[in-house]
């Protein structure tokens, strides 16, 4: 590829992506918006540089799967981050905290000095890593380069100056215009989508194309003597670099800045949750492949952090290389962008503006908050663009940025003690800070700064079975968390440092609504120097749209010489941390302040009343609850209390009903004995004898009623002793003999000649009688009885072999007074409770009744179990 | 002589009915269900039907819709006889274009006095 051409696809590349950032800030602000959980997931993936497009394949050819871990740890720690990053977003929404710095120095008290070390070592360890991904763009070139040296052009130098010109337009706002941050959020996902698409896109055509698929690659490589490269070398060490990743996945200030400053939405985190590791996973999915696959077919000698681009060459394809190349580029320039506009920041409000500050008294800096950024980055691309054409040669990508890592790592002591440990104090977390850097530096043998990036001179030796690089991250590590903990337990913190622990610790406690209400100080100073101030150090958008709202408000009322309300003075302190960090913005304000008579409030105050407002509010929501469902169990209980009012209502009536029937043929009868004196002997005897048969039929009636009410309520009491079913049939048989003689129908008992259980035989009885009598009024010829010895229980069957139930009856077959409509031939008889009575006998002996067989399946078959314990008492 | 029809399925009550009836110089037919008070429709008029409502077949209800949908027999009194008591079986029974409604347990007396009413009103 000629030079001409590369500069050519860089300068169409750039150029959309100026496009898509303004794109981004005008136009497509809904989109974003609309997807601002992917954008969101994207910019956290600017955690790939060229790093990963380049470096991981450089590794994985020399080291194996070692690469792995630097994604591993972000990956499996990914869950974790659901909750961190809910609480970090929080608190730097709170307290409008826009760099990893100002978070840090924020809950130290807003302690100056910490965020100034912090910016140092921020800086320290991430400009060399910045002016790596300016040398893999420049050394990216060349290799496309067909004639090299003599065309080297200055590539890396248009686009380091481009990529300026890009951070000064779209990073310096970042912070606190949310149309800026909106345009550069699409950039950078513009730019995390292309990487990904061509490190993917782009391995799998050269992985199952001229490689040959990946089996045939891992065979050549197992005969070629790599098999060692498809292990982890180093264990010990790999464990450290997933603990290390892990860390810098958030602590990276580039990280920080996508993760926590851009979040729009807390309910984006949540995409990220599973978009993140899927990017990851499929950016490093054809890495060892390309590694094996270019040890194999390039030269010896050639560089292994370019056998991507190499082997896209070697293909002889048109489009490769340069898509290579652009993937490439698309993950330095993210980085450098994202990167440089954060460090910009912490630079600018932890070093340049306390610096210009100047004395007490002259209390208003010489630059502006923007123009005091824009020589910050300024300053950090000539640093990187010096370190690049000073000291970046061809070293290996990946060692550079792990020791990189290494060094962010020295924050997350610090880090995470202000989301988890009220106690740690500033001190501790300074000196721990210094011990820790101190330590990262002496060990690499200030590696950074002379590039070596090999750690080779080791001074620190603690395990000799560990590679110098776990020794460091455990020693710096070590130490630093060690006097972090320590000096934190004998330090008592002041005031602010103590209000704002309770801030980070308890921010989930504290109601939203209050993160502007709350007041961190009641200084006093007047409408007339508040306004002057503000309107000094606030941009233009933000004093027009974001306090003018709520500063007028208060103005109109007020008199230029009164004082602000502490609220409002709180407010104002926010805005301008937003602007120029946390300890600038009080020392500021301090300034302001007529009297420095900081009247710290208790912050308990608040953090309590949230609670008891959460706590009121639980309270409430579960009295809510119990109601709602206390009211539930009454609308059920009353249901079931009309279902059974409902059922008692209508088993009277049909008492009632059954009742009247008996008393209607007595009343007639004898009534018209009563008054027809006429009526013959034999007419008044048969009025008579059926009145009689109506009262015994009514007797029954109620004592079946009874019955069948006691055995429902359960009061019924059986009188249990030792029987034998097969007497019992013997009498029913008996007794029903001259019904059944005058029916034609004859009556049979099968089974053995005792069947003895325990149980109450007036009812069983009652039961056989029933049963009997239903069969005989159905029967055509025959009438049995089959007695079984079943399993520990009695099997009784009444079988006739009439026509069967009909089907519709089946259901209230031992329904009381249930009668079936089939009953034309014979005239009924009985009460219309004989089934249910005996079903309730059967159910009380611990059996069950009911219909076993029925035509055309079988003879008419009633059958039931009782069973067969008996005892001897 | 008038002929009136009794429609009940209990034995005792048909007989008593029969002859309560039968002595007040009625013509007196009987059916014990309600298969066979439609039978006993089907061949001869009647003036008055002494009507059980509950019964296994057919019950009293749809006879009485059946005789007042009736072109001929519509002109038959319908004197309901049963044992349901309550308000909604007596309105329904009434609705239904019978004559009168008469709750079992019944006085015999009554029930004469009332049958030879509709039917002298006839």
């Amino acid at each position: 590829m000629s030079a001409i051409n590369i500069v050519l696809i860089t300068a169409v590349y750039l150029a959309s992506l100026f496009a898509v950032a303004q794109w981004g800030k005008g136009r497509g602000k809904g989109v974003v918006k609309r997807f601002s959980g992917q954008f969101y997931a994207l910019g956290i993936a600017v955690y790939c540089t060229a790093w990963t497009f380049y470096g991981s394949i450089g590794r994985a050819a020399t080291h194996g799967l070692d690469f792995l871990a630097i994604y591993i740890g972000p990956i499996i720690t990914m869950p974790v981050w659901w909750f961190m990053l809910r609480k970090i977003n929080r608190i730097a929404k709170a307290q409008h905290l826009s760099s990893l710095s100002d978070f840090i120095s924020a809950r130290y008290g807003k302690n100056w000095l910490l965020g100034i070390v912090v910016t140092l070592l921020v800086v320290m360890s991430i400009t060399p890593y910045l002016a790596l991904q300016i040398g893999a763009i420049s050394s990216s070139a060349n290799v496309l380069l067909s004639d090299a040296v003599a065309e080297r052009v200055e590539l890396d130098l248009i686009t380091t100056g481009l990529l300026f010109v890009f951070t000064l337009f779209y990073g310096l706002r970042f912070t606190f215009d949310p149309k800026e941050r909106s345009g550069l959020i699409a950039a950078i996902g513009f730019e995390s989508a292309f990487k990904l698409l061509a490190a993917f896109v782009g391995g799998w055509i050269l992985v199952q194309g001229p490689l040959g698929g990946v089996g045939r690659v891992f065979e050549r490589a197992e005969q070629a003597g790599m098999g060692h490269l498809l292990t982890i070398q180093d264990p010990h060490q790999w464990w450290w670099m997933i603990i290390i990743s892990a860390t810098a996945f958030i602590l990276l200030p580039r990280q920080f800045q996508m993760a926590v400053v851009s979040n729009q939405n807390e309910k984006d985190i949540k995409v990220a949750m599973w978009m993140l590791p899927l990017y990851l996973l499929l950016m490093n999915w054809w890495i060892v492949p390309i590694a094996l696959g270019g040890n194999l077919s390039l030269p010896g000698g050639s560089n292994p952090d370019y056998h991507f681009l190499n082997l896209a060459l070697k293909s002889g394809s048109d489009y490769l290389p340069g898509l290579m190349f652009l993937g490439g580029l698309a993950a330095s320039t993210s980085m450098i962008i994202v990167s440089s506009s954060a460090l910009g920041t912490m630079v600018s409000s932890n070093l340049i503006i306390p610096a210009t500050l100047g004395k007490k008294g002259a209390s208003f800096l010489t630059l502006s908050p923007l123009n005091s950024r824009r020589v910050a980055v300024t300053a950090i691309f000539a640093l990187a663009y010096f370190y690049y054409t000073y000291f970046v040669h061809e070293t290996a990508l990946v060692s550079i940025g792990m020791i990189s890592f290494i060094g962010i790592a020295q924050l997350a002591p610090g880090f995470f003690s202000a989301l988890f440990w009220r106690r740690a104090h500033s001190r501790g977390v300074l000196i721990g800070l210094l011990a820790g850097f101190a330590v990262w530096l002496t060990g690499f043998g200030l590696p950074q700064w002379n590039a070596s990036g090999t750690a080779s001179n080791m001074v620190f030796t603690l395990f000799e079975h560990w590679s110098p690089m776990a020794n460091i991250i455990f020693l710096s590590l070590g130490l630093n968390t060690m006097l972090m903990v320590g000096i934190s337990l004998v330090s008592a913190p002041k005031p602010l440092e103590r209000t704002q622990a309770e801030i980070f610790y308890n921010i989930m406690n504290i109601s939203r609504d209050r993160y502007d209400s709350s007041p961190l100080n009641s200084g006093q100073i007047t409408f007339d120097r508040l306004e002057k101030m503000l309107l000094k150090f606030l941009p233009d958008g933000m004093i027009s749209e974001t306090l003018y709202k709520r500063y007028t408000i208060d103005r109109i009322a007020a008199q230029s010489f009164e004082r602000v309300p502490a609220e409002l003075v709180s407010y104002s302190e926010r805005l301008l941390t937003q602007v120029i960090g946390p300890a600038a913005a009080r020392i500021v304000l301090n300034r302001e302040m007529q009297e420095e008579s900081f009247n710290n409030f208790d912050i308990q105050d608040i953090i309590q009343e949230s609670k008891e407002t959460r706590q009121l509010n639980l309270a409430l929501s579960e009295k809510t609850e119990t109601l709602e469902r206390m009211t539930h169990q009454l609308v059920v209980a009353n249901e079931q209390l009309q279902t059974l009012g409902n059922l008692k209502d209508d088993f009277l009536y049909t008492v009632t009903h059954e009742l009247r029937s008996p008393l209607t043929a007595i009343r007639a009868q004898i009534e018209i004995i009563r008054d027809d004196e006429a009526m013959p002997e034999e007419v008044r005897n048969q009025f008579l004898d059926a009145a009689i048969m109506e009262c015994e039929r009514l007797t029954t009636l109620i004592t079946t009623v009874l019955d069948i009410e006691k055995f429902e309520s359960g009061n019924q009491q059986l009188s249990y002793k030792n029987m034998d079913l097969r007497q019992i049939s013997n009498r029913v048989v008996e007794s029903l003999r001259a019904l059944a003689f005058n029916e034609g129908i004859s009556m049979e008992i099968n089974g053995p000649e005792h069947a003895t259980l325990y149980g109450d035989e007036q009812r069983i009885q009652q039961v056989f009688i029933n049963l009997m009598s239903n069969a005989l009024k159905y029967a055509k010829g025959t009438v049995k009885i089959d007695l079984k010895n079943c399993t520990e229980s009695w099997c009784v069957s009444i079988i006739d072999d009439g026509d069967g139930v009909p089907e519709g009856d089946i259901p209230h077959l031992f329904d009381k007074f249930y009668q079936s409509n089939d009953q034309t031939v014979k005239k009924r008889i009985g009460t219309g409770l004989g089934l249910a009575i005996s079903h309730n006998i059967i159910k009380a002996h611990g059996g069950k009744l009911e219909l076993a067989q029925n035509p055309p399946n079988g003879p008419t078959t009633f059958a039931f179990t009782l069973p067969a314990k008996t005892t001897d008492l | 002589m008038k002929r009136i029809l009794i429609v009940d399925d209990e034995p005792n009550i048909v007989m008593s009915l029969e002859y309560l009836m039968r002595s007040k110089g009625l013509d007196v037919r009987i059916a014990r269900n309600g298969t066979e008070a439609l039978d006993a429709l089907e061949k001869g008029e009647f003036e008055l039907v002494l009507l059980d409502i509950t019964m296994p077949d057919v019950d009293g209800y749809e006879i009485c819709r059946t005789i007042k949908n009736h072109p001929v027999w519509k002109q038959t009194h319908v004197v309901f006889l049963s044992a349901k008591s309550k308000q909604t079986d007596i309105e329904k029974g009434m609705s239904l274009g019978a004559t009168d409604y008469i709750v079992k347990p019944f006085s015999t007396r009554q029930l004469s006095h009332r049958v030879l009413e509709i039917l002298n009103e006839a």
